[in-house]
């Protein structure tokens, strides 16, 4: 069985943290794996401890320094790391790193599984996987909180709102993970170990056959217009009957900034 | 070599002193290297290029861990996670001081950081104990092994107030030493996760915590691992305080002068300061309050750190009783098993350490 | 004067004998602990990944008597001796440039006497400030010596370097407050000054050593004056139109009453640092001031001081802005609010007659924004007397060059720059950092004819050269 995990590597810098603060205080947190990501991480490893010969990869798209968390991910078992790293890649958004993502896979190939964690705590999207399950055309589950190979079965379950739901699928899939609450592993000191000698293999933008043009921030359909601390304000509400006036109206709205009509 | 984490707060350290003043270890040594900016220095520079070697890494368990450095940072800035991983890769890169080496090792072996085979010396003291109880106590490994005592007592004041409560038979490690050794790595979670399990198996649904340090522990390093959720995590000084003031416990007033030494994991780890103080009042201490108290309590030393720097400890204790000698005061009354453990060594002549637990249990 | 084979170990026996074996060391760590001060180029050199300069030595003295061995031992072998004790001087001046030993004073730390009759207290020099004015305090009483460095550095450092407070306009200086103390000459005698400051015995010893920046002795062990803590301390805080009108009104304040601080900021200064951690947003000449002592005179002098400030039309500006400064006067110096590197930064501090001081202003903000473009001057005058106050401008290069030796070059040239304007003006190499490594090279041209005595007492206490070698022009 072989399974990849996609990472993310987010800081941990919490709400009451200036975030217009350009000064080298405490702006910026902890860097490290995001949480959901880190459990999608433990419940392929738990799958290995029963089943040793499962070979588990984790692949980031990020700087340079990505490469500590990487080894973190070695040194709690992973067996391979991929660090896909290319300057043209900063400020890309959700649908060119889902894109970036697939190409990698395709080129690693053989996959049973991709997990992914189902948000970010920074953007928090959720866009990742469906996009992924698109590109790959593979079927997706969300919100999965628990998986089994029983032979050639796959068998989730999945939670929302509080409401679980099983269900049977076939591999290869895309799952998008929740984080959960059971506990997940640290590296150990062997594991830190071997993870030293372990190679980080790196991948650019020429080694997944993806031009500089649709990647980054000039390739991303989005962007992010501002980062502001939300203060929320009770306004007019806007009804519409009529589906496309609504959406019209919407635009209006972002396009305008206003939030408070 | 460091996360960016460690990196970024070594960068701002490695230039500022401003927290030197306050430094235990600093303080009593008079040393540049153990302080917290010579290791903010060390590792900044390791990150560009000087060799971290055996050297630099006695450097970095020459600290106690104890936060008085992150406490008076008004930045906010805490060395000693830096110093934590720096101990973490010393113990991968085989760096690591011997005599740290060796203590990894006897926890491994014994499940005890003091070597010993037998840690059940205190049942034969404290006598018969329930299976199961609503409120399980936690000992700790210094008390049941080298100051049974401060268990005994605690054990002999629950029995006072009617708590149903047990202890645990074969109580296991907390990890917090371990932890202090070699940072909050796998093979501590792995401790923790064992030693959840039995504290969860028990059905216990309140955790009271004799030791401090292993009160730190399950507080902060177990809920973060996601471990004991659902118990209730008391600090034995806290219980036993609000016992007090329920009138569960009635307390006689002795006729006794003397200072606290307050656990640094209870003033800056947990935010606890209260209830040490409500138990020496109501046991009629006449307190002379200590230089440096509260949240900027001194630190004596840990367990392991006495382990592979005693003469450092022991400095640490003198320079802790020249403090309560200068104001005139010739007690002074622990409220840590490890605390107890470590001053009772190393005490200067004319000064006396008093276990907070064996005066309550002759007063009540 | 070269050491072959194992001459090394053999130094090392002998230091190890005079202060015992755990307290010489050459392992790196401790080395490493020693190779940065508070000096800029220090700061630069490691966090470019260099090379600092590393003593041979780490030796940790635990008594004056150790301190007299280890000279002895120095002298013979003609090693360097470097004292250091916070190490948080700007200046470089305890930096181990020479090699040799580092000698640390912080193992000589107790406190050796307090008298709360006559008001003193007697302690070794490796004390750390602040202890000495915790245990002031236990008792009721303050040294009054509050400089920024007060967490970090040591009795010993304070008088080397001859420092000041931020309370020395009511106060006084270090020199002020110091009454005398214990010296272990270069040639390894122990002597001490006499016991009081003033008096008509001969030249006065005490300022020799006081501000000597180790190259004369190591002082042991010092008494300082105590005062008791004061009834009330009240803060306030004014804005004048601009530094002009200040510098009036501040002389004329203190040459009317005593108030403990005063702070005169350009307006660069206020609409930067002022504005950042206080959150102050006029422009400017920011005045915050501190009057204290018994509470019938200090409401006397708030009287007279805020009849002179309306006299110059200044806007009083309350309690809380003062307050808030005296609160935060710390912060400024904690990461993240103070300046650090890659920005290169110094702060070039003088003192004048009040008929120099407002020309010396001009002069070092020309003469350093003419340096370089892309360099910022921000100033304030923080510590008055009757008959001048000192200026303490700060400037910031936010890019400096990357090569390390382009960016030492444009480091010397601002200093160059700022000092020389200084003194050409009736201003002096420095107010209270110190003169170090770093303005070292500006002493011949500073003292003229002068030098000579200087240089002639250097010469005669230590004739090995062996005291801090390179440091303040010596």
């Amino acid at each position: 069985m072989n399974i990849l995990v996609c990472l993310k590597i987010v800081s941990q810098a919490t709400f009451t943290d200036s975030l217009t603060d350009n000064d080298d205080r405490l702006s910026g947190g902890k860097l490290g794996i995001n949480p959901a990501d880190a459990y999608a991480l433990e419940l392929a490893l738990r799958i290995k401890d029963n089943a040793p010969e499962t070979m588990v990869t984790v692949v980031t798209m990020a700087p340079s320094y990505a490469e500590n968390a990487l080894r973190d991910a070695i040194a709690a078992g992973a067996d391979r790391a991929v660090l896909i790293c290319d300057s043209a890649l900063a400020g890309s958004d959700t649908l060119v790193t889902a894109n970036i993502l697939a190409a990698a896979i395709n080129r690693l190939g053989g996959f049973d599984l991709v997990l992914c964690g189902r948000k970010a705590i920074d953007s928090e999207t959720g866009h990742i996987a469906p996009q992924l399950s698109e590109r790959l055309g593979l079927p997706m589950a969300a919100a999965v909180t628990a998986f089994a190979i029983d032979g050639d079965t796959l068998r989730i379950c999945c939670t929302n709102d509080g409401v679980s739901a099983e269900y049977e699928g076939a591999v290869p899939a895309v799952l998008s993970v929740c984080n959960g609450t059971d506990m997940v592993r640290s590296p150990t000191v062997m594991g830190m170990r071997r993870s030293k000698k372990a190679a980080i293999e790196r991948l650019t933008l020429a080694d997944i056959g993806i031009s500089a043009e649709n990647a980054g921030l000039h390739g991303s359909p989005t962007r992010t217009a501002a980062v502001e601390t939300m203060s929320f304000r009770k306004g007019k509400k806007c009804v519409c009957t009529d589906a496309d006036a609504g959406a019209q109206a919407l635009i209006e709205l972002i396009k305008g900034g206003k939030r408070d009509e | 070599m460091f996360s960016k984490d460690s990196a970024r707060q070594a960068d701002a350290c490695r230039f500022c002193w401003m927290c030197r003043h306050i430094c235990p270890v600093a303080g009593a040594t008079g040393s540049e290297a153990w302080t917290p900016r010579a290791r903010g220095l060390m590792i900044s520079m390791i990150e560009r290029g000087t060799e971290f070697d055996k050297d630099i890494a006695e450097a970095m368990y020459h600290c106690t861990l104890c936060d008085a450095c992150a406490n008076d940072c008004v930045t906010g800035y805490k060395p000693s996670e830096y110093t934590r991983e720096a101990r973490m890769r010393a113990v991968v890169e085989d760096l690591a001081p011997a005599a740290v080496i060796k203590m990894i090792d006897t926890i491994s072996e014994c499940g005890n950081i003091f070597g010993l085979s037998a840690m059940g010396k205190l049942f034969e003291k404290a006598g018969k104990l329930p299976e199961k109880a609503e409120v399980l106590l936690f000992i700790g490994q210094t008390a049941e092994a080298m100051r049974a005592d401060t268990g005994v007592h605690a054990i002999s004041i629950l029995k006072k107030a009617g708590i149903d409560f047990t202890v645990l038979a074969d109580e296991p490690a907390s990890g917090a030493y371990l932890g202090e050794l070699m940072g909050y790595t796998g093979d501590v979670q792995a401790v923790a996760a064992h030693t959840a399990k039995m504290i969860a198996d028990t059905g216990a649904k309140t955790l009271v915590v004799l030791n401090p340090a292993d009160a730190a522990m399950f507080k902060e390093q177990y809920g973060a691992w996601g471990l004991l959720s659902g118990i209730e995590i008391v600090t034995a000084t806290a219980f036993i305080a609000a016992l007090i003031a329920d009138g569960k416990l009635k307390v006689k007033k002795a006729g006794i002068a003397g200072s606290l030494q307050e656990p640094v994991k209870l003033t800056r780890a947990l935010d606890e300061i209260a209830p040490f103080k409500a138990i020496a009042d109501a046991c009629g201490i006449e307190l002379t309050e200590l230089f440096l108290n509260g949240k900027m309590s001194r630190c004596i030393g840990t367990v392991p750190f006495d382990v592979y720097a005693p003469e450092v400890a022991a400095q640490m204790v003198r320079v802790r009783c020249e403090d309560a000698v200068r104001l005139g005061s010739n007690l002074i009354i622990t409220a840590s098993p490890d605390d107890f453990y470590i001053m009772s060594k190393y005490a200067t002549d004319g000064v006396k350490i008093a276990d907070i637990y064996e005066i309550l249990d002759g007063l009540c | 004067m070269e050491l072959r084979g194992f001459m090394h170990e053999m130094i090392l026996t002998e230091l190890e004998d005079a202060v015992g074996v755990e307290n010489v060391s050459h392992s790196s760590d401790q080395k490493l602990a020693y190779g940065t001060d508070y000096f800029w180029l220090a700061r630069m050199t490691v966090d470019k990944g260099g090379n600092p300069a590393l003593p041979d030595y780490v030796v940790r003295p635990g008594c004056a008597e150790e301190v007299s061995k280890v000279l002895k031992i120095a002298n013979y072998y003609k090693l360097p001796v470097q004292t250091w004790g916070g190490g948080s001087g700007s200046q470089g001046g305890a930096l181990p440039m020479a090699g040799g030993i580092v000698l640390d004073i912080k193992r000589m730390d107790k406190l050796l006497d307090i008298d709360t009759k006559a008001g003193t207290i007697t302690c070794e020099t490796g004390m750390i400030f602040q202890t000495l004015e915790w245990y002031a305090n236990e008792q009721g009483f303050s040294v009054m010596h509050l400089p920024s460095c007060l967490t970090c550095c040591t009795v010993g450092g304070a008088l080397a370097h001859n420092g000041i407070g931020i309370l020395s306009t009511k106060y006084g200086k270090i020199d002020d407050q110091c009454l005398s103390v214990e010296v272990a000459l270069p040639n390894g005698d122990i002597i001490n000054t006499l016991p009081v400051p003033k008096h008509s015995s001969g030249p006065n010893l005490l300022p020799l050593f006081l501000g000597s920046e180790g190259t004369l002795g190591i002082m042991t062990k010092a008494k300082f004056k105590m005062t008791k803590l004061p009834e009330v301390r009240r803060h306030h805080a004014f804005l004048f139109k601009d530094i002009s009108t200040g510098y009036d009104a501040c002389r004329e304040i203190v040459q009317t009453v005593k108030p403990s601080i005063v702070r005169l900021f350009d307006e660069a200064e206020t609409v930067s640092i002022i504005k950042k951690v206080i959150g102050f947003e006029k422009r400017g000449s920011f005045m915050n001031l501190t009057v204290e002592g018994h509470a019938k005179i200090v409401a006397a002098e708030e009287e007279l001081i805020l009849d002179i400030c309306k006299k110059y039309d200044a806007e009083y500006l309350g309690t809380e802005y003062g307050e808030k400064w005296f609160e935060n006067r710390i912060t400024f110096f904690y990461p993240g609010y103070i300046m650090n590197n890659p920005q290169m930064f110094g702060t070039l501090d003088t003192v004048a007659t009040y008929d120099n001081i407002e020309k010396i202003y001009w002069a070092m903000k020309k003469a350093v924004e003419e340096t370089y473009d892309g360099v910022r001057f921000i100033s304030h005058s923080s510590h008055w007397y009757d008959w001048g106050c000192m200026n303490y401008s700060r400037f910031i290069i936010d890019n400096p060059p990357e090569d390390q030796e382009e960016c030492i070059r444009l480091h010397n040239r601002i200093w160059n720059a700022g000092v020389r304007a200084a003194i050409a003006n009736g201003g002096v190499i420095n107010d209270h950092h110190g003169v170090g490594l770093k303005l070292g090279r500006l002493m011949k041209e500073s003292y003229g004819p002068a030098m000579q005595v200087l240089q002639g007492i250097k010469k005669e206490l230590d004739p090995n050269g062996i005291m801090n070698p390179y440091k303040m022009g010596l």
